[in-house]
Order: C-alpha cells, then sequence, then structure tokens
C-alpha cells in the first residue's frame, strides 16, 4: 500500500485527499490506507497534514472575534428592491439592454453610412486627379499638329554596349520618325560569344524622374557564336498622352552565363520624344468621357481597350512571332497569297502564343503551312460545332438561310497552342446575320478570349467576386444568365446580412463570455458598441467594394469581309459596366453608325432593347443609370483591309528599284515626294555567295523624289538611287555576319533606310479612317509610313555595325 | 522523530445535516418561491436569516464595517434580481456567499488594496512558544500549536492574497464544505483543496516569518 503514494511524486496527489483525510470525510478503505502510509515516510505531508487542524483552528478563532456591529438595514434594501424589476417578471437580462441597443444602433449607423447614399448617388469619388484624366480621355489636340513629319534622327541614337562577359548588346532605332502611337520600333542586336542559349531582355521605358512607365520582357534567342537580331516594339503609348520625353533603359540578362548588360542612356544623352495621340495609326477607335451630375467623373479604366486595326502588308509581314506583339487579331485576306513559309511560320509560332488569325480566303488552305493550322478539314467540319457548344444556338441555320447565295457557309476555330485560327468562308456582314439575337453571342464567343483583361474583378451576384477570368472560365463552361453579373440591382444585401448575422452569432457571445470571465460584465455597455463599430468597419470594407469597382468600359470588334474582298467593316461592341448609379455621357466617335442596345448579357434570355441609334460619326449618348447594369454599343466603319495606299518598290539589280504605288484613296493626291531617309551609301549583291558589303561614313542619306500628282490606281516607279558620296569600302560582311546561317537571317537593318510617301490631300480628305483625324482646314501633309521591316530582297542595307 | 499514522486521524469536522437544517431547507423553498413572484415579505425572512452572516463573511474580506454594510445591501439587491436562475442546486446561504465574495473581489479589485487587516492589534511579545516548540521538536510548526493568537492571523491574513485569504475563511471561519466553497469560488470540487492546501501552506509560510520578524 505504501508503494501506492511515493514520497515527492505523490505528495500533490496527498494535498488533493488531505483535506477529506484529515476531516474524516474520506471513507475507510484503500486510499485512506495509502495515505496513513505515505504520512508516516513524508514529513512535508505529515506537516501539511498537522496544519489543516492547526490553521483551522487558528482561523477559526477569529470567528470569536468581535465584529463591529452594523444593524441590517432591510428599509433601504426594500426600498431599492421596490424600484429594481422583480426576476420573475423581467427574466434578468444577461447582456444589458445597453450592449444590444447600443450595438445594434452602431451597426445599422455603419451600414447605413454604407447603404444610404446608393439610390440617390454614389460616393462621391471625384478628384482633380480624375478630373484631369478625365480631361485626357476627351479629344486631344489634332493629331497632324504634333506628328514630326520630317525625320530628326538626333532624338534617337543607335548606341551599344558590351557586357563584362563579353556578349554585346546593339539598339538603333527601326525607324526614324516616331509613329504617332508611342512605339519604339527598335532593332536590337545580341552577340553571343558562348553556345547558343536564351537571354531576357528587360526594356524599361521610363519618363523624367526614372518613372518607370511599362515594362517589356523579350525571350530571345541566341544562336552560338553570333549576332543574333530582332526587331521589337515597346510602346509607351499607352501611358503616356502629350508629349514627353521618354528615355529607354535596355537590361540584357544572358542564364548561366552570370552576366548581365545595362545599357542605359547617359543624362543628356540621346531622347525620345514621344507624341501620344491617343490614336494609333491608322485607327478605329472609340472615345468617351464620362459625366456625372456635371462634373467630370473619372472612370478607372483598367478595362478599356480600344480595338484598333492596322494595316499589314505582305511584304511587311514580320518573319518573327515577336512582330506581332502587339497585334491581338490577324485578318488575312486574299493578300496574305504573297506571304512566304518565314512568315506563315513566324504567324504560327504567334497564333500558338496566343494570336488569333481570322482566315477567310480559301486558296490559302491550299499551302501546306496553312493547311496544318487550318481548323478544318473543309469537307467534314460542321459549322459552328466548336464554336457555339451551347444548346439553342442555331447558327448554321441561320447561316444558311441568311446567305442563300453561299452554298456551303462554314465558321470553324481550332485551338493551337493558347491562341485560336477561326476561318470563314462567308461574308460575316449580312444585315441579315446582324439582325440575329444570337449575333453579339457570336462574336463574343470569337472574341471573348483576346479582349479580356486578366485580374480585374466582377461582382457576381451569386458567387461574390470573380475575377474576370474566374467568370470566363464559367462562360465558356455552359454557365447561364443566372451568372451574369450585369443585371443585379444595387445594393446587394447578402454581404451585409451575412455580417449582421456574424455579427449576433459570433462576437456577442464571445465578447459576453470574455466580459464575464474577466468579470466585467457591467462594462459591456461600452465595448459592446466597440465590437459592433468594429464589425460596421469590416462591413463597409466589404461593401465599399462595391464602390470601387470600376466603371469598365471595353470595346472589342471584329473585321468582317468578304473573301478576297479588300473592302470590309469593322463591327465593334463596347460595353460599357455601371456599378454606380448616375448619369453618364458617352462620347463616341470615329464610327459611321451607333447603335445603342440595353439588355440583359445572355441574349437569349432577352433580347437586347434597342434604345438609340445615330448615323454619324460623332455622337453623344447619354446613359442614365439607377442600377447596376450593363450597357452595350454596337458600331460600324467601313474599312479598307490593304490600306489606302500601296507603297511597292522591288530592286532590279544595282541600285535600281522599280514598282508601282497604288492610289486607293478614290481621289488623285498632290505634291506626292518619296523621301528617302537614312540611307547608307552601301553597294550590295543581292546573291549571298557573292557578297560584299561596302560601308561608308555614318552619316545617312536623305534623297527627296518629286513625283507630282498620284492618281488613282497605280504609278509606275522606277528609280536608280545612287550612293552620293561614293565612299570607300571599309567592311566586308561576310566577316560581321559569320554566324548566320540563312540567307533570311540576314537581315538588312531597316533602321537607317526608308522609303516614306508625302502627298497632299485636296481637301483634306484621305481615305478612310484616316481622314477622320485630318484637319481639313489646313492642308495637311500626311505621311504614309512604309517602311520595310525584315525583307531580303528589299533595297534596304545595313546601317554602320556598331 | 517517528509519529504513527493513527495520530493523524483527526475527527471529522463538518455534521451531518440536522433536523433544524431540514425544516429551514423547506422553509427557504417557500420563501424562495413567494420571492421570486415579487414577495418582499418572503425575500425579508431571507434578509433577516443571512444579513448577519453575509455582513460577518464581507467584513472578514474588506475588514471595513461600512464597506461590509455596503456590500450586504448590494448583496441582497443583486440575488433579488437573479433569484430566478438560483435553481437551487446549492444552499441558499452559498448562492449569497457567492455573491457577496464576486462584490468584494470587485471592490478590493476596484480599489486594488487589501483590506485593513489588523495592524492596529498589537501582536503579543511572548514569542517563547514558538522558540521553545523550535528547541524542543527541532520543528518550529509543531510548537505553533499553542501559539494561536487572533491578532497574529488577522495580521497574516491582511497579507495574504485575496483568494487564499477568501478559501481560509470560507473553510474555517464560516465553517463551509469544501462543495460549498467550490461553489462560491466558482472552481471545481477537484481544485478546491488543492487551492486550500496551498493557501494553508503559505499561511504557514507567512506565519512562520511574522514570528521571525517578531523574533528579530
Amino acid at each position: 500500500m505504501g508503494s501506492e503514494f511515493r514520497f515527492g511524486r505523490d505528495c500533490e496527489r496527498i494535498a488533493e485527499r488531505l483535506e477529506e483525510y484529515v476531516t474524516g470525510a474520506l471513507p475507510e478503505g484503500e486510499e485512506r490506507g495509502g495515505i496513513a502510509a505515505h504520512l508516516d515516510e513524508c514529513r512535508a505531508c505529515r506537516e501539511a497534514a498537522a496544519s489543516v487542524a492547526q490553521v483551522g483552528r487558528m482561523v477559526g478563532s477569529l470567528s470569536a472575534l468581535p465584529i463591529p456591529a452594523r444593524p441590517g438595514n432591510w428599509d433601504g434594501v426594500k426600498a431599492r428592491l421596490k424600484t429594481t424589476p422583480n426576476a420573475a417578471s423581467t427574466p434578468a437580462p444577461k447582456f444589458g439592454f445597453r450592449f444590444w441597443g447600443v450595438g445594434v444602433l452602431a451597426a445599422l449607423c455603419g451600414t447605413a453610412a454604407i447603404v444610404l447614399p446608393s439610390p440617390n448617388g454614389p460616393l462621391p469619388t471625384y478628384s482633380q486627379e480624375a478630373a484631369r484624366a478625365a480631361a485626357d480621355t476627351a479629344p486631344g489636340p489634332k493629331w497632324a499638329d504634333k506628328v514630326p513629319l520630317k525625320g530628326d534622327r538626333q532624338d534617337l541614337r543607335g548606341y551599344s554596349t558590351v557586357g563584362t562577359g563579353g556578349n554585346t548588346l546593339t539598339v538603333a532605332p527601326a525607324i526614324f520618325n516616331k509613329p504617332a502611337d508611342g512605339t519604339f520600333p527598335v532593332v536590337v542586336e545580341v552577340g553571343n560569344n558562348g553556345p547558343a542559349t536564351r537571354a531576357r531582355l528587360t526594356i524599361r521605358p521610363f519618363q523624367y524622374t526614372y518613372n518607370t512607365l511599362r515594362q517589356y520582357t523579350y525571350a530571345l534567342p541566341l544562336r552560338a557564336q553570333g549576332v543574333s537580331r530582332f526587331l521589337l516594339y515597346p510602346s509607351v503609348g499607352e501611358v503616356v498622352s502629350g508629349e514627353a520625353k521618354v528615355r529607354l533603359r535596355f537590361q540584357l540578362e544572358a542564364p548561366g552565363r552570370e552576366q548581365s548588360i545595362n545599357l542605359e542612356e547617359p543624362a543628356g544623352g540621346p531622347q525620345t520624344r514621344v507624341v501620344y495621340l491617343g490614336k494609333r495609326f491608322p485607327a478605329v477607335s472609340l472615345k468617351r468621357t464620362a459625366r456625372r451630375n456635371g462634373r467630370p467623373f473619372y472612370i478607372p479604366s483598367s478595362m478599356d481597350r480600344a480595338t484598333s486595326i492596322g494595316y499589314l502588308l505582305p511584304e511587311n509581314a514580320p518573319d518573327q512571332a515577336i512582330g506581332y506583339d502587339k497585334t491581338d487579331v490577324l485578318v488575312l485576306s486574299s493578300d496574305a497569297r504573297q506571304l512566304n513559309d518565314i512568315q506563315w511560320r513566324a504567324i504560327k509560332n504567334w497564333v500558338i502564343t496566343g494570336g488569333a488569325v481570322l482566315l477567310s480566303d480559301p486558296e490559302l488552305l491550299k499551302r501546306p503551312i496553312v493547311a496544318g493550322m487550318s481548323p478544318v478539314s473543309v469537307e467534314t467540319s460542321r459549322l459552328g460545332t466548336r464554336l457555339l457548344p451551347r444548346p439553342g444556338t442555331d447558327v448554321r441555320d441561320r447561316l444558311m438561310s441568311s446567305m442563300p447565295n453561299v452554298p456551303n457557309p462554314r465558321l470553324v476555330r481550332r485551338d493551337i497552342g493558347a491562341g485560336t485560327v477561326l476561318y470563314a468562308n462567308f461574308a460575316l456582314d449580312t444585315e441579315e446575320l446582324r439582325d440575329w439575337p444570337g449575333y453579339g453571342v457570336l462574336w463574343d464567343r470569337i472574341h471573348w478570349f483576346r479582349v479580356g483583361l486578366k485580374g480585374h474583378a466582377y461582382f457576381a451576384p451569386k458567387a461574390g467576386f470573380r475575377t474576370e477570368a474566374a467568370y470566363h472560365r464559367l462562360w465558356q463552361n455552359g454557365g447561364g444568365a443566372g451568372d451574369d453579373p450585369f443585371h443585379t440591382a444595387f445594393p446587394r444585401m447578402e454581404p451585409i446580412a451575412l455580417y449582421f448575422v456574424a455579427y449576433f452569432l459570433l462576437a456577442a457571445p464571445v465578447t459576453y463570455f470574455v466580459l464575464k470571465r474577466r468579470g466585467r460584465l457591467n462594462n459591456a455597455w461600452v465595448t459592446g458598441p466597440c465590437v459592433a463599430l468594429l464589425f460596421s468597419v469590416g462591413l463597409f470594407a466589404l461593401t465599399v467594394r462595391l464602390y470601387l469597382l470600376p466603371t469598365a468600359r471595353r470595346t472589342k470588334g471584329v473585321v468582317a469581309l468578304a473573301s478576297g474582298d479588300p473592302q470590309g467593316v469593322f463591327l465593334g461592341t463596347t460595353e460599357f459596366f455601371f456599378p454606380r448609379a448616375g448619369r453618364y455621357t458617352a462620347n463616341v466617335s470615329g464610327w459611321e453608325s451607333v447603335e445603342t442596345r440595353v439588355g440583359p448579357y445572355d441574349p437569349r434570355e432577352r433580347p437586347l432593347e434597342t434604345v438609340g441609334q445615330a448615323e454619324t460619326d460623332r455622337t453623344e449618348i447619354a446613359m442614365d443609370v439607377t442600377n447596376l447594369s450593363f450597357r452595350r454599343l454596337y458600331h460600324r466603319q467601313s474599312v479598307n483591309l490593304n490600306g489606302p495606299i500601296v507603297f511597292h518598290l522591288q530592286p532590279v539589280g544595282g541600285d535600281r528599284y522599280r514598282g508601282f504605288i497604288e492610289n486607293r484613296t478614290g481621289q488623285a493626291l498632290t505634291d506626292a515626294t518619296i523621301v528617302m531617309s537614312g540611307w547608307k551609301a552601301v553597294r550590295w549583291r543581292p546573291n549571298r555567295t557573292n557578297l560584299s558589303g561596302v560601308e561608308t561614313d555614318r552619316k545617312p542619306f536623305v534623297g527627296l523624289f518629286q513625283l507630282g500628282t498620284l492618281p488613282v490606281g497605280r504609278t509606275p516607279v522606277d528609280r536608280v538611287f545612287r550612293n552620293p558620296d561614293e565612299t570607300r569600302i571599309t567592311h566586308d560582311y561576310r566577316e560581321l555576319f559569320e554566324g548566320f546561317i540563312s540567307d533570311r537571317d540576314y537581315v538588312p537593318m531597316p533602321q537607317f533606310a526608308r522609303m516614306t510617301l508625302v502627298a497632299r490631300i485636296p481637301g483634306g480628305q484621305f481615305g478612310l479612317p484616316l481622314g477622320k483625324d485630318v484637319d481639313r482646314e489646313r492642308n495637311v501633309t500626311v505621311m504614309v509610313n512604309t517602311e520595310r521591316v525584315g525583307d531580303t530582297t528589299d533595297a534596304v542595307r545595313q546601317g554602320g555595325h556598331r | 522523530m517517528s509519529v504513527t499514522a493513527a495520530a493523524w486521524h483527526p475527527v471529522a469536522v463538518s455534521e451531518p445535516e440536522t433536523g433544524e437544517e431540514t425544516r429551514q431547507r423547506a422553509e427557504e423553498e417557500i420563501w424562495l418561491r413567494l420571492s421570486r413572484e415579487g414577495d418582499l415579505e418572503a425575500f425579508e425572512r431571507i434578509y433577516r436569516r443571512y444579513e448577519e452572516a453575509v455582513y460577518r463573511y464581507a467584513f472578514r474580506l474588506l475588514e471595513n464595517a461600512d464597506e461590509a454594510d455596503d456590500m450586504r445591501q448590494e448583496t441582497f439587491v443583486r440575488a433579488y434580481r437573479s433569484l430566478a436562475r438560483f435553481r437551487g442546486d446549492c444552499r441558499l446561504r452559498t448562492y449569497l456567499f457567492a455573491i457577496c465574495g464576486n462584490l468584494c473581489r470587485d471592490r478590493l479589485r476596484r480599489h486594488q488594496r487589501r483590506p485593513e487587516s489588523g495592524y492596529g492589534i498589537a501582536v503579543p511579545e511572548d514569542a517563547t512558544p514558538f522558540r521553545a516548540a523550535q528547541e524542543r521538536d527541532g520543528d518550529p510548526w509543531l510548537g505553533l500549536q499553542r501559539a494561536t493568537d487572533a491578532g497574529r492571523v488577522r495580521s497574516v491574513l491582511g497579507r495574504m492574497s485575496a483568494s487564499d485569504r477568501e478559501i481560509l475563511l470560507l473553510r474555517h471561519a464560516e465553517n463551509l464544505e469544501i462543495e460549498e466553497i467550490a461553489v462560491i469560488l466558482g472552481c471545481t470540487r477537484v481544485s478546491a483543496p488543492v487551492r486550500l492546501f496551498r493557501a494553508r501552506q503559505r499561511f504557514k509560510d507567512l506565519y512562520l516569518s511574522l514570528l521571525k520578524e517578531e523574533g528579530e
């Protein structure tokens, strides 16, 4: 028994039972015997047992002492009890009325501050910066006033550097006259003295005080023991408006080589003067300013994206996929038959990395490389099966009935890598098709994958906040109208109610128990409101996201054209997403017609209702918004995919060029001049085996060739462009470009050589859509940029190799 | 020195419930029921029965007659308000003591002080029994059996923490059962004797140190 309570370890257990043992409350038995045996052995416990009676006697002696007499005051107690509610008549409030009352009041006040402003107007987010930003989106100065018409070569010079590992980086402008859209076409040469690798080139345009505007990162494949050349198109046009001086910083990193080349323009060095006109050249865009309550209201433009159309002549098509990195959709008409295999491979590589191609010429499919990326087997494919998998979309029947002239209309799609190739063998722009309710969906399906900007949050009613990418996935997987984020009334009460429930279920009891445990229940009237206020702040933080949700605008569209027909139409839609009530005014310009439709996102649910129509290029559309809602504008614009002027020259040997200029503007141009700028005095032979390069000094040559009147149609050009100073040969290009392995790699550097056609437009009208932006009163000169990039057959020659 | 286990078998202190107590509890049941219905006369009987015990207990804790009087009044007011929650699973006295103890603890905590202990009562100079016992037994504690002195006890209690003092007073001055003490202090039936054990040890230590101070 004695072993049951060992010395030391058992003293604690003894302490639990000692009281009962000493007072005799512990019944006779094994435990009592064990304690007795332990007491025999353990002196400390023995003393403790002795102290039970000892201390009891000492403390108990106090009860015998007289204490100051205070007779009980029942009357005083009774008086208080009469004013106190009886225990039975009102149940004892566990959590005082003040706690709940003031707490609820505080929570209601917090919520009211959130909810109440919404019916009359949104939270005021107007600010000076916002006003300026809104002003920036207003139509700016006429672009023709700002475009530098003459080459100012001093602005952008080539420069090079040598890295620590021996690699070289050379950067030179691809063209002299900066395009109006803020891009900086540059040719980057990277000399690599090691094995083949991939380098990463980072271009950081920054403005004035080293504010990085936007960063471009390119993965450049470097060939072994040689110089690789790339044509890149970094742009600051999206972030710079007006005139700005922008510098470029280039940083090259070659992995595994432990070296980095930093090439930065020194202070006072070459600076680039950017003229950004908010308009690409040429471009179709929708401009708008929004006003609310008479004041400019800044619309966070995280989703703003204008769709622009660029003209690409077949001979200018890049031969590397990176040349298309500013392109969203490539529409290939019958002119694409002129593309060679290398250019097709570039297109294919671009599609794989996320590009989109719309083919409309069946002849193209006869080329093996095109057939390889074609979505068809034309004969067996079923129309629309992959394009519109959702039920109820009777595209085929619709097409069949609306296009009796096309025996077997097809619109098919194939995903290659991250990109898509579409093939249509019919003209997409038919009135019958356009009236079809599913028409908008059709274009959504085609173009959604390109126009969506990731990371922007929609507020979907059933799924809470969700990124657009997530919403897109849901839409693609057959999400119905119930997932439509756009037709939900504001404000939304679910999250608010959720917070209330959480407060009453969680916060209030926890507060109560904490207070009770700490014996501070009488402070509940202070603590309760504080906790409620805290929850109100959380509630506000939750709902304020609705207010911060930007008013979004998105323009998208497609070029619709018949096969082989250069005349087409750009059909665009602009979607406005209004998370706040207010009166908005959209200034729309640059379109031939605009049609406003309002309705749910899914046209199957309810047809879009046409609320406005305008046949003008400038109109103002006022939109009164009372709820979170969604508007859509349809607009159309005729385009000529071949461009208003085709400028085609071919070398015919020596310094002689022969070709034509085709004026498709519909009217004769005057004072047409070919400006030869940046030409080096270089003689060459087209046959590479007989290559003998000649480089003279580094001063580019500028020449003007007057053509006079440029009538409609083709004007033949046959000119000899000679080396003006006949300087001696200084380099053998075979040594310089030893690393190149094919003819195509031997790309003449176009940055020093350029042919520009300058012509005057009677009345300032110059085709479409170019003429829209020309100041008709001032009879300005319009520059048509036809620099040639990546064409070995071009007469453009190497510039100085530094 | 060996002490047999039989020497440490004292008699039980608590007495079994007598017929008188049973009658009292039956009375209290009726008074409680009437009080819950708002009968102040019934509650007055409860007050008459326990006001002195509550006052005494409050005085022991606070050592201040005026404050103890306040606590008595407050205790009964609170008790009346919360009679609906009293389900009779402990004795009414225990319930009142629990309320009074909470109030007194709140009062002490709010004023951040210890009770005014009986410092005014002179501690007897004679510490001979302690020293004699120390010399005889080699154990000073055993010799203290004869050295019980109310003044010293109050002084020692004044130096103790409120919780230690309270549990000692409840157990030895008010002669409450362990179960009742556990209810009043809001602790478990198991932890109450341990707390009591430790309080007693501290009392002993403080008492010895007090004697040493007196000896010096």
